[in-house]
C-alpha cells in the first residue's frame, strides 16, 4: 500500500529551460479570443478577453501568426513579430487600477483584494510538486518584486511568508510561519488557519509563490509574464506557457504511452490532460506521467461505508453521504449538509477503497448549487421587471 | 485503430482528480480479512474436526451463490468478486455450532445474503449487521439446532457461558482458561477460537482495514460494565476478564461490530457504538435467557448507532 507520489521526492540540480518550440498552443478556460488566424502578434500581446471576474485575460506567449483560434486554445507560431508590446508604467498604477492593468496582462487576480493582512503561500501545493523551494531560494529577487506589487494591490498592515516546516527561507521584511509539510496544509484555507487560527476569516489576502512569481515577472519587466515553473520527476524546469506537453515530456526524457494519464498540475488537484499536444496552462506546477494501470479504475460502485474518507476530510464534511446524494441529484440534501465547505483537497477519492470519484461528485452538488441560484435570482429578477 | 491512423502520439486516458489512489481496495480489504480468519478455521478443525470445514464451506458457498441470484433477480451485475459475500458466509458459520444441519446452514447463508445486506441494496446499505441478523432468525427460529450444549454433548469441552447462565459463577473456578483461549469451550465453531481470533483481529488493525476504536471500546464496555456489575452483586456474576474470554465476545469485538456500513465512521460515535455493544453483551449474559447473546447486543447496537452518528464537529469555516 505504499505509493510512489507520495514518496518525499527531494529536488535534484538546477532549473532547466525547455526550449521554445516552433508551435505554442496558450489554453483558453473562460475566454472571448479577440485576434483571428493569420493575424500577427506580438510577445505579450492581449490575444483572448477573460469573461470571468477576477481571470486574466490570455496573452500571447510567443510572437509570430496566429494559426488557429477555437474556444479551448489559440495556436501561434513562433515567428517575426511586426510590432512589440509597450511595458506598463507600474509607477503610476495603485490599487484597483493597478489590479485591472494586471488582469489585463494575464493575471489571476481572484481575492488580490484590499485586506489587512496578505499571506504569500510559500507551501508546495501538491505532494510531488517542488516549485515552491525552488522559486523561495533561486528566485528570491523576483518574488521580492513581486511582493512589492502584491502589497501595492492589498495595501496589508500586516505580511507573512507560510513555509513547509523544516524549510528555511525568507522573504522581504515577511513574517515567518511554519505550516506542517504534509498534504493538504499547504492549501490556501488552512494556511490561512495555520496563519491566523480562524477558519475562513475575513480580511486575508492569499498569494501562492507561484503567482508571485508571475507578478515578479511582471514586476520586473512591465510585460504580462510568460513562462511557468513545474516540476517533472522531482527536477524543475522552466517552460514557455502554451508548449505542447509532447515538447515538455522530451525535454525531461519522460515518456507517455497509450492508455497512460498525463496530469498537468498536480496528483491530487489537477486535470488530466486531453492529449499531449495540448499547451502548458501558466498555472501548471507539475507535470506527471501516471501509467496505465497503476491504479484500480475509477468506477460508479456503490459506497461500502469504510468512513475513511469521513475521517481523513479536513472540512470535516462527510465526502461519501454526499457523493450518494450527488450521485441521485439530491442537491438540496447536499447542500443541507454543508458541501459547499469542502475544499477540494482530493484526499476523499484518494482514500475510497470502493474508488468511488468522491471529489467529482461533490463538484457536481456544488456547480447545481450555484446554478440553482443564479437561477432563483435570474427569477427574481424577471419577476421585478415585469 | 482509426485513431492511430490520425495521431502519431500516444491516446492518453483521462479521468477526474485525484489522480493518485491509496491501494485499498474493497476487494482487499475482504480478501485480507478472509485470511484473517484462516487461524481460526484451523482452530476450529483441531478442536471440533472436519465437521467444522463442512459447515464453513457450505456457508461460504451457499452466500455467494444466494448474493448472484440476488443480483440477477435485481437486474444488476453480480459483484461477489468482492468477496463481501464470502465473508459473511464464513462469519455466519463461526457462530454456529459444529454439527449443525446441513439445511441450517443453507437457510442462515441465504438470510444473511438477502434479508442482511441485499433487501437495503447490497454492500454498504445495511444499516444492520447481516451476519447477525442471519444468527438472530435462525436462533428464534430453530433455537434447539443452535443451542450449543445440546448440539455439542458429545463434545467434551467445558461450556462457560451456559456453565454462567444455569449455574452461576461458582461452578466457574473448574475451568482451565488455558484451553477455553484455545478454543476448547463449548460455542459458534469459529467465534470460541479466542486467540486465534484475536491474531486475525490484530493483523487487520495493523494493516489498517479497520480502525481500533471499536473493537477497543467494545472490550472496554465488556470490562467495564462486568465490573459495575461484580462491584455491585458480588460473588454473583463472572469477572471482567472472563466475559472477555468466554463466548464470541472477541469475534465480535474484531469482526462483527467492526461491520462499515452499520457502525459509524467518525471517532466519537465508534466510542460509543462501541461501548454500547460491549455493555449489552454483559447486560444479555447477565439478565437475558441467552447464554451468549453478542449477534442480539451487537444488533441493538446497530439501532442506536445512526443516533451516535448525529454527533459530528461543525464543518470547515462554519459560524
Amino acid at each position: 500500500m505504499t505509493n510512489t507520489i507520495f514518496q518525499n521526492i527531494q529536488r535534484t540540480g538546477a532549473i532547466h529551460d525547455v526550449p521554445v518550440s516552433s508551435e505554442v498552443r496558450v489554453p483558453l478556460t473562460s475566454h472571448a479570443p479577440v485576434v483571428r488566424c493569420g493575424q500577427s502578434v506580438a510577445s505579450g500581446e492581449r490575444i483572448a478577453d477573460a469573461l470571468c471576474a477576477g481571470i486574466g485575460d490570455a496573452v500571447a506567449s510567443v510572437g509570430g501568426e496566429v494559426t488557429y483560434v477555437d474556444s479551448r486554445f489559440i495556436c501561434i507560431r513562433s515567428g517575426p513579430q511586426s510590432s512589440s508590446v509597450e511595458p506598463i508604467n507600474l509607477e503610476e498604477l495603485a490599487g484597483d487600477a493597478l489590479r485591472d492593468a494586471l488582469r489585463r496582462a494575464g493575471m489571476d487576480v481572484v481575492g488580490l483584494e484590499h485586506a489587512p493582512l496578505l499571506i504569500v503561500n510559500g507551501c508546495e501545493p501538491e505532494p510531488g510538486v517542488l516549485v515552491g523551494g525552488e522559486l523561495l531560494e533561486e528566485h528570491r529577487k523576483v518574488l521580492e518584486k513581486g511582493l512589492e506589487l502584491a502589497k501595492k494591490v492589498v495595501t496589508p498592515n500586516r505580511w507573512v511568508l507560510a513555509v513547509d516546516q523544516g524549510r528555511r527561507a525568507e522573504l522581504a521584511d515577511c513574517e515567518i510561519v511554519d505550516v506542517a509539510a504534509t498534504y493538504p496544509n499547504g492549501l490556501d484555507p488552512l494556511v490561512i488557519k495555520a496563519v491566523t487560527g480562524k477558519e475562513n476569516p475575513d480580511g486575508v489576502a492569499v498569494i501562492g509563490v507561484h503567482r508571485l512569481y508571475q507578478l515578479g515577472r511582471i514586476a520586473e519587466t512591465g510585460l504580462p509574464a510568460t513562462d511557468t515553473l513545474l516540476t517533472i520527476e522531482g527536477r524543475n524546469y522552466k517552460v514557455r506557457i502554451g508548449t505542447s506537453i509532447a515538447s515538455v515530456l522530451e525535454a525531461a526524457g519522460v515518456a507517455a504511452h497509450d492508455g497512460d494519464r498525463v496530469v498537468v498540475g498536480g496528483p491530487m488537484r489537477g486535470e488530466a490532460a486531453m492529449n499531449v499536444m495540448q499547451g502548458v496552462d501558466k498555472d501548471a506546477y507539475g507535470l506527471f506521467v501516471i501509467p496505465a494501470g497503476t491504479y484500480e479504475p475509477v468506477s460508479d460502485a456503490p459506497c461500502v461505508e469504510c468512513g475513511d474518507c469521513v475521517r481523513v476530510c479536513p472540512s470535516r464534511i462527510d465526502p461519501c453521504m454526499l457523493s450518494s446524494y450527488a450521485e441521485f441529484r439530491m442537491f438540496g440534501l447536499a447542500e443541507k449538509n454543508f458541501v459547499e465547505a469542502c475544499m477540494e483537497c482530493g484526499l476523499c477519492g484518494y482514500v475510497c477503497r470502493a474508488r468511488r470519484p468522491l471529489l467529482q461528485y461533490i463538484r457536481l452538488a456544488k456547480r447545481e448549487i450555484e446554478h440553482a441560484r443564479e437561477c432563483a435570482v435570474a427569477a427574481a429578477l424577471e419577476g421585478g421587471l415585469a | 485503430m482509426s485513431l492511430r491512423a490520425l495521431t502519431a502520439q500516444p491516446i492518453l486516458t483521462v479521468s477526474v482528480p485525484p489522480h493518485a489512489h491509496c491501494g485499498k481496495t474493497v476487494r482487499a480489504m475482504y480478501t485480507e480479512t478472509l485470511l484473517a480468519l484462516v487461524p481460526a478455521v484451523a482452530m476450529a478443525v483441531l478442536n471440533y474436526g472436519v465437521d467444522a470445514l463442512r459447515v464453513v464451506a457450505l456457508a461460504a458457498a451457499v452466500a455467494v451463490i444466494a448474493e448472484v441470484l440476488c443480483t440477477r433477480l435485481m437486474e444488476r451485475e453480480p459483484a461477489v468478486d468482492d468477496m463481501h459475500a464470502m465473508f459473511l458466509g464464513v462469519c455466519f458459520a463461526f457462530l454456529l455450532p459444529a454439527t449443525v444441519p446441513w439445511w441450517l446452514v443453507v437457510c442462515g447463508s441465504t438470510i444473511c445474503v438477502v434479508l442482511g445486506k441485499m433487501v437495503f441494496g447490497g454492500i454498504g446499505a445495511s444499516p444492520l449487521n447481516a451476519v447477525a441478523v442471519g444468527w438472530a432468525v435462525c436462533r428464534i427460529s430453530w433455537p434447539k439446532y443452535l443451542d450449543v450444549d445440546a448440539m455439542l454433548i458429545h463434545v467434551n469441552y467445558a461450556s462457560p457461558a451456559s456453565s454462567l447462565k444455569y449455574f452461576g459463577p461458582a461452578t466457574l473456578h473448574g475451568i482451565d482458561p488455558v484451553p477455553m483461549l484455545l478454543g476448547q469451550q463449548l460455542g459458534g465453531l469459529g467465534a470460541v477460537q479466542v486467540l486465534a481470533v484475536l491474531v486475525g483481529g490484530l493483523y487487520l488493525l495493523a494493516r489498517g482495514w479497520y480502525r481500533w476504536e471499536i473493537p477497543v471500546s467494545v472490550l472496554v464496555g465488556v470490562v467495564v460494565a462486568a465490573g459495575i456489575f461484580t462491584a455491585v452483586y458480588p460473588g454473583e456474576v463472572a469477572s471482567p476478564l472472563f466475559h472477555l474470554a468466554a463466548g464470541s465476545t472477541l469475534f465480535g469485538a474484531f469482526f462483527l461490530a467492526t461491520d462499515c456500513s452499520s457502525s459509524p465512521s467518525r471517532t466519537i460515535p465508534m466510542v460509543l457504538y462501541g461501548l454500547t455493544v460491549g455493555a449489552m453483551i454483559v447486560i444479555i449474559r447477565v439478565y437475558g435467557i441467552y447464554p451468549d447473546g453478542v449477534p442480539f447486543a451487537i444488533l441493538l447496537a446497530n439501532l442506536v448507532g445512526p443516533m451516535y452518528g448525529k454527533i459530528r464537529p461543525k464543518p470547515f469555516g462554519a459560524r
